[in-house]
C-alpha cells in the first residue's frame, strides 16, 4: 500500500529556511513507490499533511485540508527528523492493518 | 482563466496596442526594450509566484464570485486580508529586489469599491454597481490595472478649477448620453506599460466647482487618445549596453511614466465617480491610506534585498565581524522591521467599511508611510557605509572582461581569500542600483513622494491625534478642573 503524504507550505512572506530543500530531503528518506508526496488539494484526504511553515507564526491555511492521521507543523530544518520519525511509524502502523 | 501564469500575462500584455514613447520614439513593442523588459519581469513574478504551491497561501485569495483569484485583485473582506497584503508585498519585494508595479492598482480597487458604495447611498447613483462588474473582469481576467491618482496639477497653490490650463488636473470636457470624454494627465504612472487598464481617480479634495474634476473611471491602456511617455530612471540607459552585471539587477526593475489623457471616451458603466465633489476627499483618503499600508511591505522586501547585499559586501571586504557593521547591519534590520510591525498594525487594525470591504487605520498607515519617508533612505546611507567606495567607482564589466585590464581589477578589487573580484562588484553593482540607480527610484525617491509627500501624512497624523482627549488625561492626573 502507498501512502500518501499531502505537503501544505504557507505563503512564505518572511521565510527564515529553504522549505522546498527541506522537502526534498524528508522525500529522500522514503522509497517513493511506497512514499508518495504531493502538494495538497482542497477535499482530498490524505494519510498525512506536512506543514511548511516558514516561521513560528505557522500561518498555513489548513482549513479545507483534510489528513487521516494527522498534520504535522514544521518550522525550520530541524523538523526533518520529526516528521521522517513520524512517516516511518505511519508506514509500519499501516502494514500491521493490513 | 482567473489566474493566468506568467506566459499568459505576456501573452495579454503583447495583444495590447498601446501608445508609448520613449525617447522622443514611438516604442512598438515594449517587451523587447532593454530599458522596460526588468519592469515586465517584475509584474510577471506576481503571476509567477501565485502559481507556486510555496507561496499559493499568500498570493492567491477568493474572488467575488468565489472563484480562486491573484490576490493583487482582491477585496479585502477581513483583518487577515489586510495583513495578508503587506506580507504578499514583502514576498514580492523580495523577489524582486524592485517595485513590482501592482500595488497602486490594487489599493485603487478597494478605495474605489467602499467610496462608490457610499455615493450611492446618499445619492441613488449605480456607481458600485458598475465598479463590482468592473472588478469580476479584472479578477477573472487577472488583469494588472494601473492605479491613476496623481495630476500635474500646475500651480500647486490653486485648486483645479483654478488653474491657468484647466488640463492641468484631468476633467470632464464633454457629457455624452453614452458616457464622458475626458482631458489632462496623470503623472509618475508606475507599471502603465505592463498593465491591461488603467484605474483614475481623483487626485485632491474638491470644492463644489471642481465638479468636472470629480471623476473616477477605468479604460483599457490602449484606448484612443491615450499617450503614455516612459519616464527615465537614474542610470537607465545602462540597460542598453548589454551587461548584466553594470545595471546591478540584471532581471527585474520599475518604471513610470507620463500618461496623457487626450479627448479620451469613457462608456457610462466605466464611471466610478462623476463630479460628487464631496466623496473625492474619501476616495483619496482610503486610497493614500491603503497605498501607505503597502509601503510597509513592498519597501520592507527590498530593504531585505539590500540589508542581504551589505552583508555580503561586508563578507567580501572580510569585515564581517567588526563590530560596527555588525551593530550597522541590526540597525538596518531594526528599521528594516520597524516599517513591517507598522504594515502589520494598521492591517491588523482594520475594519469595516459599509460596502463590506476592509479598510486600514488610517493613523497607523500614515505613521506606516511617514516612516517609510525616512528609514529607507537610513538603511541605504548604512548600506553605502558598510560597502566602501567601490559602490560608486567600480570599473564597467567591459573592463573586467578585458584580458589586460581585467588583470588590474582583479588585483586591485579583491576582497577577502576565496571570494570572486566578479562577485565582489556584482554586490557592489547591487547597492549602487538600490541606492542610487534605477531602483532607487521606487525605494528612495517613491519611499518620498508616493502615495503622498510627508506632509501629507503629517496632516492625517494631525487630523486623528485626538489632542483633546490627551489633554483630558494630563488633567485628570494632575486634577485639573475646567
Ligand atoms: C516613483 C514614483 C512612483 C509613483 N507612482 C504613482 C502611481 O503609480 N500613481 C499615481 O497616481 N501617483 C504615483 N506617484 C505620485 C505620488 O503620489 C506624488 O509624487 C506625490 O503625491 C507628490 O506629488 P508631486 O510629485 O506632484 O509633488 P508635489 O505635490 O509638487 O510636492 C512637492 C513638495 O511640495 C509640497 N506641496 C505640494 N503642494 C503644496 C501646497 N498646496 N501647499 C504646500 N506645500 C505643497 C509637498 O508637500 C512637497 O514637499 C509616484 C511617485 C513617484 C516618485
Amino acid at each position: 500500500m502507498k501512502i500518501i503524504i499531502g505537503v501544505k507550505y504557507c505563503g512564505g512572506c518572511n521565510v527564515s529556511y529553504d522549505r522546498t530543500e527541506v522537502l526534498k530531503k524528508i522525500e529522500s528518506a522514503f522509497d517513493e513507490s511506497k512514499v508518495m508526496f504531493e502538494n495538497v488539494k482542497e477535499n482530498m484526504l490524505y494519510d498525512y499533511v506536512l506543514i511548511l511553515n516558514g516561521c513560528l507564526s505557522q500561518c498555513a491555511d489548513i482549513s479545507k485540508i483534510n489528513s487521516k492521521y494527522g498534520f504535522l507543523s514544521i518550522v525550520s530544518p530541524d523538523g526533518i527528523k520529526e516528521a521522517c520519525e513520524n512517516i516511518r511509524i505511519l508506514s509500519l502502523s499501516l502494514k500491521e492493518q493490513i | 482563466m482567473a489566474l493566468m501564469t506568467g506566459e499568459q500575462y505576456l501573452e495579454s500584455i503583447r495583444k495590447l496596442n498601446m501608445n508609448i514613447y520613449m525617447f522622443g520614439e514611438k516604442i512598438k513593442n515594449a517587451e523587447s526594450s532593454p530599458i522596460l523588459r526588468p519592469s515586465l519581469n517584475s509584474v510577471k513574478a506576481t503571476y509567477d509566484l501565485a502559481q507556486m504551491p510555496e507561496y499559493e497561501d499568500i498570493m492567491t485569495a477568493t474572488g467575488l464570485n468565489g472563484e480562486k483569484i491573484n490576490r493583487f485583485t482582491h477585496i479585502h473582506r477581513s483583518q487577515e486580508d489586510l495583513i495578508k497584503k503587506v506580507k504578499m508585498q514583502r514576498l514580492c519585494g523580495k523577489k524582486t529586489g524592485a517595485c513590482f508595479q501592482r500595488c497602486v492598482g490594487f489599493d485603487a480597487f478597494n478605495a474605489v469599491y467602499s467610496t462608490t458604495f457610499e455615493i450611492d447611498d446618499k445619492y441613488g447613483t449605480h456607481y458600485h454597481e458598475n465598479f463590482r462588474k468592473y472588478m469580476e473582469l479584472v479578477q477573472g481576467r487577472d488583469y494588472t490595472v494601473d492605479g491613476a491618482m496623481t495630476d500635474g496639477k500646475g500651480d500647486r497653490s490653486l485648486s483645479p478649477s483654478k488653474q491657468p490650463d484647466p488640463d492641468s488636473y484631468l476633467h470632464v470636457v464633454e457629457r455624452r448620453p453614452d458616457g464622458v470624454v475626458v482631458r489632462g494627465a496623470k503623472v509618475h504612472q508606475t507599471g502603465i506599460t505592463n498593465s491591461h487598464e488603467v484605474l483614475v481617480m481623483p487626485t485632491c479634495a474638491m470644492k463644489p466647482e471642481d465638479k468636472d474634476y470629480a471623476i473616477s473611471f477605468a479604460v483599457p491602456t490602449d484606448s484612443k487618445g491615450i499617450t503614455i511617455i516612459v519616464g527615465r530612471q537614474s542610470c537607465d540607459t545602462r540597460k542598453l549596453e548589454g551587461s548584466s552585471i553594470d545595471t546591478g539587477n540584471p532581471k527585474f526593475g520599475g518604471m513610470e511614466a507620463l500618461v496623457v489623457f487626450d479627448n479620451v471616451f469613457v462608456p457610462n458603466d466605466r464611471i466610478f465617480l462623476n463630479g460628487e465633489t464631496e466623496f473625492a476627499t474619501m476616495l483619496v483618503e482610503r486610497f493614500s491610506g491603503y497605498h501607505r499600508q503597502s509601503y510597509g511591505g513592498c519597501k520592507v522586501g527590498v530593504g531585505d534585498v539590500l540589508i542581504g547585499a551589505a552583508a555580503l559586501a561586508a563578507d567580501y571586504n572580510g569585515v564581517p565581524k567588526a563590530s560596527h557593521i555588525k551593530d550597522k547591519l541590526i540597525e538596518m534590520v531594526h528599521l528594516n522591521e520597524t516599517l513591517y510591525a507598522c504594515g502589520i498594525a494598521c492591517s491588523a487594525e482594520g475594519s469595516k467599511t459599509k460596502s463590506g470591504n476592509y479598510l486600514i487605520d488610517l493613523m497607523l498607515a500614515n505613521v506606516c508611510k511617514q516612516n517609510v519617508t525616512r528609514f529607507p533612505y537610513d538603511i541605504a546611507r548604512l548600506a553605502q557605509d558598510i560597502a566602501g567606495g567601490l559602490v560608486v567607482t567600480a570599473p564597467s564589466e567591459k573592463d573586467l572582461k578585458d584580458e589586460k585590464l581585467g588583470a588590474y581589477i582583479e588585483k586591485y578589487f579583491c576582497g577577502a581569500a576565496g571570494v570572486k573580484t566578479e562577485d565582489r562588484i556584482k554586490i557592489m553593482r547591487l547597492i549602487e542600483n538600490l541606492t542610487l540607480g534605477t531602483a532607487a527610484v521606487g525605494y528612495l525617491t517613491e519611499s518620498l513622494h508616493g502615495a503622498g509627500s510627508p506632509q501629507a501624512q503629517r496632516i492625517m497624523i494631525s487630523r486623528q491625534s485626538h489632542m483633546d482627549e490627551k489633554k483630558k488625561l494630563a488633567k485628570a492626573i494632575v486634577d485639573i478642573k475646567d
